[in-house]
């Protein structure tokens, strides 16, 4: 997720939710058209039809509950922003716990725990791909290495004595 | 002549750090803003990629309970987990990839 530069904080709510939606409207489209196709009786005008009733029926709540996640996600992430003053993994990894954890939150506790178990692990897992991703792409690339460096070199020789606490 | 520049320095590090968060300094420095700017396709290809690892690791985690929880012991168990690995690699690699998509 690190890939584009993400919103300011209060778009970012609408942004997240808005490309859930869509993310899920398109990915629900392309699932439920195969799945419409293969549950359909025989003859291709049924499949044709099937497919698109599934499409039609499923797509949307799929993108429905992509936007509620997304959005709830979002709105926990930014609060947790504004709150705590920073904006690192765990601001993902928790509000992924506990959007999981309020989404479940109509079928009981221990519903709860397993949904916000699972959301905390699902977004523990993107975000350490993601600073994976972006550690493997910086070491990669011929402008990653220079920053550190020169960061370095500012700060060593330097009449700049404070850079290093910034770091 | 330093003297005077020291201030400024330290102001302009200052309101730099507030902006960026310390563990994506190098990131929002070298990434956006890099000479190569990568394509649509290879964003989307590297988005499939991600997610089929995340979803590969997280069908690890989540298939292993629920093979277990179904009842499969050895050989089954491995082919169980198997299986939910790359099922739920090839779902999240392809709702990565249009989300990457979408995006650019």
């Amino acid at each position: 997720m690190e890939e584009y530069t993400r919103e300011p904080c209060p778009w970012r709510i609408v942004d997240d939710c808005g490309g859930a939606f869509t993310m899920g409207i398109i990915g629900g489209g392309i699932f439920q058209a195969i799945k419409g196709f293969r549950n359909s009786p025989q003859g291709v005008q049924h499949r044709m039809k099937g497919s698109f009733f599934a499409i039609r029926t499923r797509a949307p709540q799929l993108g429905g509950s992509f936007a509620v996640w997304g959005g709830l996600f979002s709105m926990i992430d930014c609060s947790m922003v504004k709150i705590r003053g920073k904006e690192d993994p765990w601001n993902s990894i928790t509000s992924g716990a506990m959007t999981g954890a309020i989404l479940a939150a109509r079928n009981g506790p221990v519903a709860m725990v397993g949904s916000a178990a699972m959301g905390g692990i699902l977004l523990a897992l993107i975000e350490g791909a993601g600073i994976l991703l972006t550690r493997f792409a910086s070491s990669q690339f011929v402008n990653g290495p220079p920053i550190p460096e020169d960061s370095s070199q500012l700060s060593t020789p330097s009449p700049f004595g404070s850079y290093q606490q910034y770091q | 002549m330093k003297v005077g520049a020291i201030p400024t320095h330290d102001a302009y590090a200052a309101s730099w750090k507030d902006r960026v968060p310390a563990d994506r300094m190098p990131v929002a420095v070298g990434g956006p803003y890099g000479q190569s700017q990568p394509s649509c396709f290879d964003k989307v290809k590297m988005g499939f990629m991600m997610g089929f690892s995340v979803g590969m690791a997280a069908g690890a985690l989540f298939g292993t309970f629920s093979c277990l929880r179904f009842g499969m012991r050895g050989r089954e168990l491995v082919g169980g987990i198997g299986k939910t690995m790359m099922q739920s690699g090839g779902t999240f690699g392809t709702f990565m990839a249009i989300g990457m998509g979408i995006r650019c």
